[in-house]
């Protein structure tokens, strides 16, 4: 029978990893992962979880060994946060290239200066263009059975990507709701033990995918195409997830009392669940508003984008992160979405939010004003502003 | 049943409690006990803490959310139902009472009766109880009083919201052995012992 307990994030990810029977684990602390890659080590420590756990000087090679696990046959597992993951950059660029199913979390932290402990988008964002298929989870449910499932994504044949299921520290991984633990059979049945079809590091017949390959190009246009046929592999497993376990996430893109919405704001992550409330209360107000939660950044859900670009007057991105000088001043998020909705006939107003820029606090009331500004835009046709920096602006009440 | 000294739980309710602490005395953990004495009578419970300098002494503030379906929201708590202030001098040095709903309730870790308490600002329900000095007879002198199973205890007695009994596992899961009995009998001399100021505001 499947079990639910209080616990935090860190815990839920750690338990998706053991129900997952990660074999190699290779990690270094950093705040605020530790309690995840600890409660691991303690589960090792006590034979609930038969893994090799790797101590390493550093995240560098935290995922260089992850990634030779991975290629030597075993299933492997890594996190990291903020300045863990752009130490670790090198690496990073390796299991996509060598088509490896590594998973590793990013409990996401602000890159310091200008960031603290506390979470923003930035430290994965930044690594979207490297290969990783992401995955941001809403709450610590979700970054169970997202582990669960990125193995399954990741070691699909037609993937061979490494998957990082990201979700922000201390707002998900040190908040405790109650997680249902599916059972351990029923994961066994769901997720095959790993066998990569394309790799192996055996003498008397060694291969690897890019060798396969007659040039740089055609196997960068491999993992291209990997990344695309990804897309269909996420949503038929969150489907098949969902019936197993009861749990579906809509696969690559949450619509959430879209049906007859005029206007429509993009979250990714915790900030789902606040905007959740906010939207309802609107609802109940009589405002036309609904919320898309991007549940996958990487491959971008282009399609899922423009048909919601069809049927709406105006999309707010609430984007968690900055890409200082980039085009119009805008986030990440809302560049992405821009370049989804351009070959439309006719296209919606797209408005930009910043929030929780450094791990600062996403709160009611700036979700109130952002919801409040795109339903303003969607009636006039003519947005206050483009772009706000919400933590700076006097909110509409 | 043990009843609190407030209404019964009302459902469809959510209750938003804010715990102050210092370092050490256990706010963390006292709202995470919380949370699983909640869930365990059924109603979903999160809790979210809001770390200081993660260290011993250092004030830290834990966000508590109760309700009887599963919680959504994961932003902070700025207008909180109820306020738990783990240490004495806390209020000194720190704006406990602020967003405080105006019918809300602040329990305190302080040996004076509610009456004789100057929170500085009118609030409808002021509850005191001597939790240091509970913290004394039971565990013995220590450099850092814990408190916080006392405040549950008195927590479950002024609000209502958790039966004192639902306390009792989650402690001792917490607390192996002779130390999760002293903490439930911490638990239950806060229960006892808590007064309860009310007033119109």
């Amino acid at each position: 029978m499947p079990m639910t307990k209080v616990m935090e994030g860190n815990e839920a990810a750690a338990y998706g990893v053991k129900l997952s029977r990660v074999e190699v684990i290779a990690a270094y602390p950093i705040t605020p992962q530790t309690e995840l890659i600890s409660t691991l080590a303690s589960m090792i420590a006590r034979g609930e979880l038969k893994a090799e756990y790797i101590k390493v000087e550093g995240e560098h090679t935290a995922l260089a060994a992850t990634a030779a696990a991975s290629a030597a046959g075993a299933r492997a597992f890594t996190a990291s946060a903020a300045q863990g993951i752009v130490y670790m950059e090198e690496s990073i660029w390796m299991p996509p290239g060598m088509r490896l199913p590594v998973v590793m979390c990013i409990v996401n932290r602000a890159i310091a200066p200008l960031g603290g402990l506390r979470p923003d988008h930035n430290d994965s964002l930044l690594q979207r263009d490297t290969g990783w298929i992401q995955i941001y989870c809403e709450n610590g449910q979700e970054v169970l059975d997202t582990i669960i499932q990125a193995y399954r994504i990741g070691e699909d044949k037609r993937v061979y990507l490494p998957v990082a299921p990201c979700y922000e520290g201390y707002v998900v991984s040190a908040t405790a709701t109650p997680v249902e633990i599916p059972d351990q059979e029923e994961v066994d049945d769901f997720l095959p033990p790993y066998k990569h079809e394309m790799y192996s590091l055996y003498p008397e017949n060694p291969r690897s995918p890019p060798r396969l390959m007659r040039s740089i190009a055609e196997a960068r246009y491999e993992v291209q195409q990997a990344m695309e046929r990804a897309k269909k592999v996420i949503e038929e497993v969150d489907r098949e997830y969902g019936e197993r376990f009861g749990r579906y996430y809509d696969g690559m893109v949450e619509q959430y009392r879209c049906e007859d919405a005029e206007a429509v704001m993009v979250t990714m992550g915790s900030i789902t669940g606040t905007a959740r409330d906010v939207v309802d209360e609107l609802r109940a107000e009589g405002k036309k508003i609904g919320l898309v939660k991007l549940r996958v950044f990487r491959p971008f859900p282009t399609e899922e984008i423009q048909e919601i670009g069809k049927r709406v007057r105006a999309i707010g991105f609430v984007d968690r992160n900055t890409s200082y000088g980039a085009v119009a001043g805008c986030g990440i998020g809302c560049i992405e979405t821009a370049r989804a909705l351009y070959p439309l006939d006719e296209h919606p107003l797209l408005l930009n939010y910043f929030v929780g820029l450094g791990g600062s606090d996403v709160t009611i009331p700036q979700l109130r004003h952002i919801a409040k500004r795109i339903l303003k835009a969607a009636e006039t046709g003519k947005p206050v502003k483009d772009v706000e920096w919400v933590e700076l602006e006097k909110l509409e009440e | 049943m043990l009843r609190g000294f407030l209404d019964e739980w009302e459902d469809g309710l959510l209750k938003e409690i804010r715990f102050h602490g210092m370092g050490g005395q256990g706010a963390v953990m006292g709202a995470l006990i919380l949370a699983e004495a909640l869930f365990s009578e059924g109603k979903y419970s999160q809790k979210i803490p809001v770390y200081g300098a993660m260290r011993r002494g250092g004030s830290v503030t834990v966000f508590l959310r109760i309700d009887d379906k599963p919680i959504r929201r994961t932003c902070g708590i700025y207008e909180p139902d109820c306020i738990v202030v783990l240490d004495p001098l806390l209020p000194k040095f720190e704006n406990v009472t602020e967003g405080l709903k105006k019918d809300g309730i602040a329990l305190l870790n302080n040996p004076k009766p509610p009456e004789e308490v100057d929170l500085g600002v009118e609030v409808s329900t002021l509850a005191t109880v001597d939790a240091t000095g509970v913290s004394i007879e039971v565990f013995g002198e220590r450099a850092i009083p814990i408190t916080n199973t006392t405040m549950l205890g008195a927590l479950s007695r002024v609000t209502g919201w958790v039966k004192l009994e639902s306390l009792f596992e989650p402690i001792k899961k917490t607390f192996p052995g002779r130390i999760g009995e002293r903490n439930v009998i911490a638990a239950r001399m806060g229960y006892d012992r808590v007064k309860v100021m009310k007033r119109e505001v």
